[in-house]
């Protein structure tokens, strides 16, 4: 899989948040990529549940979002996601978020 | 005191374009009635409020989340796409066009998660077509139908 460039081994695809969370309980991921707005579990109460539980609370988590304001993405980044994007992003948008947490990729 | 700027079908219709050509490389330009109804369709809308609350819709026959996985897959197969994958297509078409229209005008606002259905000939296409607040989009070749409700 070729995410911006980076060749990604495994992508997990998870249609909301409890689903997200299965898939992380089953497989080992590096980089969690959210959006803000799901059904059943939204991306804020995945960010929370993944950073109280002490296996999931290590991965980095890049929040994605096409909310016209980003006040509140702003404020999950400070408490606890490693970045935010808002949709639509180019590659370049992405890659230049996954640089501070994996430093140059390409 | 600060002024409400409400959406408008134009900055629906800018918005949808826009959103279009960044996803997925698709141009979309505005076209004139007639409208070609559809046999079959998908009907997407989003709901946004806080400054103003209104929905944004759009119905477009399913060929326009094809080209969109299409595009986005670059050489995958959209006709292998589940139908599931492509009403996800159509969600994130709104939730993107969304953002943008409503960034476009400023303000605050909070959307929805978007809906979708699948409507057909008995749909009320006459309401729609008869609001000055409906649009319609060719985004390369196919037709799709932009409005706002406020």
């Amino acid at each position: 899989m070729d995410i911006a460039g980076v060749k990604a081994k495994e992508m997990y695809e998870a249609g909301d948040g409890e689903q997200a969370l299965k898939v992380l309980h089953e497989h080992p991921v590096d980089l969690v990529l959210a959006d803000l707005h799901m059904p059943v579990v939204s991306g804020t109460e995945l960010v929370r549940r993944m950073k109280a539980d002490p296996d999931l609370n290590p991965i980095p988590v890049l929040v994605v979002s096409a909310d016209p304001d980003t006040e509140h993405l702003e404020n999950l980044q400070a408490h606890s996601v490693n970045g935010y994007l808002r949709k639509p992003f180019t590659p370049e948008e992405l890659l230049k978020a996954l640089q501070p947490i994996f430093g140059e990729l390409a | 005191m600060t002024q409400v700027i409400e959406p408008t079908i134009s900055a629906a219709v800018i918005a949808l374009a826009k959103s279009l050509d960044l996803m997925a490389f698709i141009s979309a330009i505005p076209e004139e009635m007639p409208y070609e109804i559809p046999a079959e369709a998908v009907h997407v809308s989003i709901a946004f409020r806080r400054d103003t609350a209104g929905t944004l819709h759009i119905i477009a026959p399913v060929d326009l989340p094809r080209a969109v996985l299409g595009n986005v897959l670059a050489g995958g197969d959209p006709a292998a796409c589940s139908p599931a994958k492509l009403d996800d297509a159509m969600k994130e078409i709104a939730n993107i066009a969304c953002g943008q229209m409503l960034r476009s005008i400023g303000g605050k606002y909070l959307l929805d998660l978007p809906t979708c259905s699948h409507v057909y000939a008995d749909f009320a296409w006459k309401t729609f077509l008869e609001d000055d607040q409906t649009a319609v989009v060719n985004a390369e070749g196919i037709q799709v139908l932009v409005r706002v409700t406020l």
